[in-house]
């Protein structure tokens, strides 16, 4: 057993840069021994590159990591685990169709190069063993199929221990779990604490933070600006202000006046992600719709956009009811959407800019039954000027281009959607640099100046607060609080941080 | 340097090996050649472009030589009973439902495309052989449909127009309709197109009913040449189709190609299987350059793939 | 307080009974027997004369070939793969050993066929598992050139035929307990297969790769070898089938097994073994394999037509293939 608070696992200085973004600036980690260590970031803080590095799946471009002050150069998440540190993922890792007891030894059978004749108890102590230590019985010919997400869970954790690991990595290990299942890990925990593990704990729920993790690391824009501070000194709000850090209200940029109603929403609700949502957007109004992962935010923007469907609720534009339609009646009904993850949901890889660009407008820009390669260009010329696409080439393959300009042409695509109403953007510069930022920026306002509603559904606070004339703070699946332009952004973190129910009950899985 | 670009590559390789071919093989260089070569050709060119518009949305269509089987023997068997023409029409009006039928289990109902087309090919087979008894069926003896495959238009077989004026006709729908587009973007990010607006099932749809009418325009040709109803018409169809794509620069991962691309396939493919008849090489070996043809097309787009994916990964941006 | 990991025992270490933890019993695996037995019921209610022991002893032999071209299968699509090419591999083989064995002896020469067998499915392996092309278009490429080869080889021979008393001969004609020479090598093929996926660590790493190749790769296990040799086996029972082709006709035919290796395919997924990977047993195939003969021997002796056979063999496959994707999607949703 190791001894107490030495320190286990160290970070200094992580960098990374992919192309023309740059993940991670510098960030730091110190992990001690028997210690519960929570790992915090909004999207795009660098959260889950710093987390790749850790676990050998990314090589840093500069900085080293430390375990038991032996510096680690693992080339691949098997390496790492290897060396003690050990992820549990959503995703397991485990074989559902075969036993536990075949699961727990998969290791030591994958290495073996003999048959064996007798797979008898003596194969299995050790792993038995570490299950008792840390407060689980196992009946070891189950298939792991039968298994709930949390007793797997508790499986990789079992195999983990007993083969000797030095650190877990827990990654959100509470999404898919309930009250009484959470309980139960944090009592695992509790344990192997006591055995001196370390645990890295990855969440961006407050409460458990609070209950669960002594100390706390909070990244923000590639850099680490909380380091290892202890959860009994500090308050939501403070954590809340290191994770979005330092919001200033520029709303120097003017808006215009909104017109008539547009967009009604009454009621809207998506499963787990959110409910009871009532909204209205005017004409060239833009309304902001901000708050943490897993506060629903992101989902509302979804189902307005129609990208994901509504479980219950009405959303009316100009009267008419569009809730529940597929993606295509969105967009044929005038409402334009730019999706949060641009490489999986946005970009069409090996195509021309020309042809991403101009992917919805073919009602428009076509002449009788044809379209041309040019008046593909023509349509989508100006707009690449006006926003500043470069390279400007529209032949080149989208490949080509840094992510804010693939992102200026998803924009473009909506721009060019006929007889637009309304339109959707989900984290409008996520992964996009600073000047392609402002382009984007300038393009939703310009957008909006025209007379079309704006929905602008971002982690980005600053973002939000610059664009929006209102702007909803979304918390825990509710509408929590509506504020105005030019708000405090102290009042908007204050708001975010409060809880709804008194402390210590832990949330139920989001959808 | 930008307009040789815009070229395919296989267009190269067409040419060079026509050069090959009029320098190196016998008989080559003789009309009567060509004839036959595009005699021939014409047939695979029609149902490549079809498998070409497949593949693009990501598809798959191996009942092809089903569905030509099918033509045959629906037309024999009407022939008597309603004349030449509408007997045709029924040959046609099978196919064109076979390619639905496949088109909406896979575009709707999002069932593996190579599981639905094999399942059609060999229920298809089946069917044509129980149709007519297990032997083929021949004309009754008056009825004449050798027209279509006989006839010829200033020196060049009617089949050689038909699948000229299919490929023109295709190749604007693809380059120059936002059909041909919209198929792109389904094959490049069928998520993305989605959300782009673009109706996918629809075009997938489309795609296969479109594949299926130049099907049956080449079960026409078949049926008309030999005037008789055969189950086993002509079963390797599907694997020649497939082999021109592949050759011709169609990535099986879809998103990418032409028709063009689809032509030049077949005319590499028909060269190669001509140069081995005039070479006197026995008909094996045309299966086996057939098998090693589409492994080595469908390796070195992957190997490309790869090599393309590493030069461009510095380009890659992720989400943080 | 101790957590329970199994709402089923209360006690630790405890233990599923020995039967079941031997075979891995449960429903899904016992869907594949149980289908072989509706089909016997069936065809016994509306076939005359499908009941009686030579009939029973027809069955069984005719589908020897077809049991260890779906063990083959078996072993890949185990590993979330598939190989069509059997069927003309199986073919192959049986050409190979005929005309070397006037050259090489009969042993040497059956070898050689199992030989062919294996390098066929090695390639095939390499070219799936090694540069990650799609098993359909890799097996399908395979198919057409080992059927040239095998047309070529026929071309260039003077006799297809086995000539005198061999070990071959034996195999086909005599019988030991009124069941086939053949079918008892079958048997005997089948648990040497059974014993690979149950006490070899490869068999437990076919597993492994078709249930999760991530988890796969990340425990250690590998990977590519694992799929290769899934392949190479394959192959290799394609050259069984081969011998047992020969066996049993006395010749060899190039265009010989068209269409077996669907069958093959069609006899694991009825037998209940997944084309997702990860799961399945040698009885599962073997099961499969019966209903398929039994469905055949039944319209046999109907008098239906050998196409309307088909037809129905081919609605059967199709059938097959489409449940076992619909359960697939159903059980991820």
């Amino acid at each position: 057993m190791e001894t107490k608070d030495t320190v286990l696992l160290e970070a200094r200085n992580l960098s990374k840069r992919f192309g023309a973004t740059c993940a991670l600036l510098s960030a730091d980690l110190e992990l001690r021994s028997g210690q519960v260590h929570a790992l915090m970031g909004e999207n795009g803080a660098g959260k889950t590159t710093m987390v790749k590095m850790l676990v050998g799946a990314l090589q840093p471009d500069s900085g080293e990591i430390l375990l038991e002050g032996k510096r680690l150069s693992n080339r691949s998440v098997r390496d790492a685990v290897a060396a003690g540190i050990v992820p549990v993922y959503q995703h397991s890792t485990l074989f559902p169709e075969l036993s536990i007891a075949e699961n727990l030894r998969a290791f030591d059978v994958a290495s073996t190069s003999l048959p064996r004749l007798h797979r008898g108890a003596a194969d299995l102590a050790p792993y038995l063993d570490a299950a008792a230590r840390i407060g689980i019985d196992l009946d070891p010919a189950k298939p792991v199929r039968m298994l709930s997400m949390a007793e797997r869970q508790l499986l990789e954790i079992v195999r983990a221990v007993a083969r000797n690991c030095k650190l877990l990595l827990l990654d959100e290990p509470t999404a898919a779990l309930n009250v009484q299942e959470a309980l139960r890990l944090f009592d695992v925990i509790e344990r192997l604490k006591e055995e001196g593990k370390g645990i890295i704990f990855i969440s961006h729920k407050l409460n458990e933070i609070s209950e669960i993790c002594d100390v706390v690391t909070v990244l923000r824009d590639g850099r680490t600006v909380m380091n290892a501070a202890a959860t009994a000194t500090l308050t939501h709000r403070d954590i809340i202000h290191a994770m979005v850090g330092p919001v200033s209200a520029r709303t120097d940029t003017a808006l215009h006046d909104a017109g008539g109603p547009c967009l009604e929403v009454s009621g809207l609700a998506c499963g787990g992600a959110f409910q009871d949502m009532s909204l209205s957007v005017r004409r060239g109004e833009i309304v902001g719709i901000a708050g943490l992962i897993g506060s629903g935010a992101l989902e509302a923007g979804e189902v307005l956009g129609g990208a994901r469907e509504a479980t219950q609720g009405t959303i009316k534009l100009d009267g008419k009811e569009i809730a529940g339609r597929s993606r295509r009646y969105f967009k044929q009904q005038g409402v334009g959407l730019v999706p949060a993850d641009r490489t999986a949901d946005g970009i069409f890889p090996g195509l021309s800019c020309a042809a991403n660009a101009a992917a919805s407008a073919y009602d428009a820009i076509q002449t009788g039954a044809f379209l041309s390669r040019q008046a593909e260009y023509d349509a989508s010329n100006m707009l690449f000027t006006a926003l500043r696409v470069r390279p400007g080439d529209p032949d080149l393959p989208i490949g080509a281009l840094s992510g804010g300009n693939q992102q200026k042409l998803v924009i473009i695509r909506n721009l060019l959607v006929p007889d637009m109403k309304l339109l959707v953007v989900l984290e409008p510069t996520r992964g996009v640099d600073v000047h392609a930022r402002d382009a984007i920026h300038s393009a939703i306002i310009d957008a909006a100046s025209k007379g079309v509603a704006v929905i602008v559904a971002s982690s980005d606070l600053e973002e939000v607060m610059a664009l929006a004339h209102r702007i909803c703070l979304m918390r825990n699946g509710r509408l929590a609080r509506t504020f105005p332009r030019g708000a405090d952004p102290a009042e908007l973190l204050a708001c975010m941080g409060e809880s709804d129910s008194p402390s210590r009950e832990l949330h139920h899985a989001h959808a | 340097m930008h307009m040789l670009k815009r070229w395919p590559a296989s267009l190269w390789v067409f040419i060079a090996l026509f050069i090959a071919c009029l320098i190196a093989v016998p008989r080559f260089g003789t009309v009567q050649n060509f004839v036959n070569l595009g005699r021939m050709a014409a047939i695979l060119a029609l149902v490549s472009i079809g498998q070409g518009v497949v593949i693009m949305v990501r598809g798959l269509d191996f009942s092809i030589g089903s569905a030509v089987a099918l033509f045959s023997v629906a037309t024999v068997l009407c022939a008597p009973v309603l004349g030449v023409a509408p007997a045709f029409g029924i040959g046609a009006v099978a196919v064109l439902c076979l390619g639905m039928l496949n088109g909406v289990l896979i575009s709707y109902l999002k069932l593996p495309a190579f599981l639905v087309t094999l399942g059609a090919m060999i229920g298809v087979h089946g069917l044509c052989s129980v149709l007519v008894g297990g032997v083929p069926i021949e004309a009754p003896v008056g009825i004449d449909m050798s027209g279509l495959a006989h006839a010829g238009w200033f020196g060049i077989p009617v089949p050689a127009w038909l699948a000229a004026v299919a490929f023109g006709g295709s190749y604007v729908l693809m380059e120059y309709t936002s059909f041909g587009r919209e198929a792109h973007l389904i094959g490049s990010n069928p998520r993305a197109a989605e959300l782009a607006g673009i109706p996918v099932p629809l075009r997938i749809l489309q795609a296969y009913v479109l594949n299926a009418m130049l099907v049956a325009v080449a079960g026409a040709v078949l049926t008309s040449r030999l005037g008789s109803g055969q189950p086993n018409l002509y079963p390797e169809l599907p694997f020649e189709a497939i082999a021109a794509c592949a050759i011709g620069g169609i990535p099986l991962t879809g998103g990418k190609g032409s028709p063009l691309h689809a032509v030049l396939g077949v005319c590499i493919l028909a060269l190669f299987m001509n140069a081995l008849v005039l070479f006197n090489f026995p008909t094996y070996l045309q299966s086996m350059l057939l098998g090693v043809l589409i492994v080595e097309s469908v390796l070195v787009q992957h190997l490309a793939g790869r090599f393309a994916w590493r030069a461009g990964s510095a380009q890659m941006q992720t989400n943080t | 307080m101790n957590t329970q990991l199994s709402s089923a025992s209360s006690q630790p270490w405890s233990r599923l009974p020995r039967l079941q933890q031997m075979t891995s019993l449960n429903a899904q695996a016992l869907s594949g027997p149980m289908a072989c037995m509706l089909m016997i019921a069936v065809m016994a209610s509306i076939s005359p004369g499908f009941v009686s022991a030579n009939n029973f002893g027809n069955i069984f032999s005719q589908s020897s070939v077809l049991f260890v071209l779906a063990i083959g299968q078996m072993f890949v699509i185990l590993i979330r793969g598939f190989d069509i090419s059997v069927g003309a591999v199986a073919a192959l083989a049986s050409v190979v050993a005929v005309q070397a064995m006037p050259h090489v002896g009969e042993s040497a020469a059956i070898m050689l066929g199992i030989m062919t067998g294996l390098l066929a499915g090695a390639l095939n392996g390499y070219l799936i598992a090694c540069h990650g092309l799609q098993p359909i278009v890799v097996t399908l490429g395979t198919t057409l050139v080992v059927r040239g080869a095998a047309t070529a080889l026929e071309e260039a021979a003077d006799s297809m035929s086995l000539g005198g008393d061999g070990m071959l001969q034996l195999l086909g004609y005599a019988a030991f307990l009124g069941l086939p020479l053949l079918v008892w090598l079958a048997a005997i093929i089948s648990l040497s297969a059974w014993l690979i996926t149950r006490w070899l660590p490869f068999g437990r790493w076919l597993y492994m790769v078709g249930g999760n190749p991530e988890a796969a790769r990340l425990v250690g296990v590998p990977v590519r070898s694992t799929e290769t040799l899934a392949y190479a086996l394959c192959g290799a029972c394609a050259g069984l089938a081969g011998m047992f082709l020969l066996a049993r006709s006395g010749t060899a035919i190039a265009t010989e097994g068209a269409g077996m290796e669907l069958q093959a395919i069609a006899a694991c997924v009825i037998g209940g073994i997944a084309l997702g990977g990860g799961r399945g047993s040698v009885w599962q195939a073997l099961a499969g394999a019966l209903f398929i003969q039994a469905l055949l021997n039944g319209l046999n002796l109907l008098g239906s037509s050998p196409f309307v056979s088909e037809m129905v063999l081919g609605a059967v496959i199709v059938s097959a293939g489409i449940l076992d994707y619909v359960v697939r999607k159903f059980k991820r949703d």
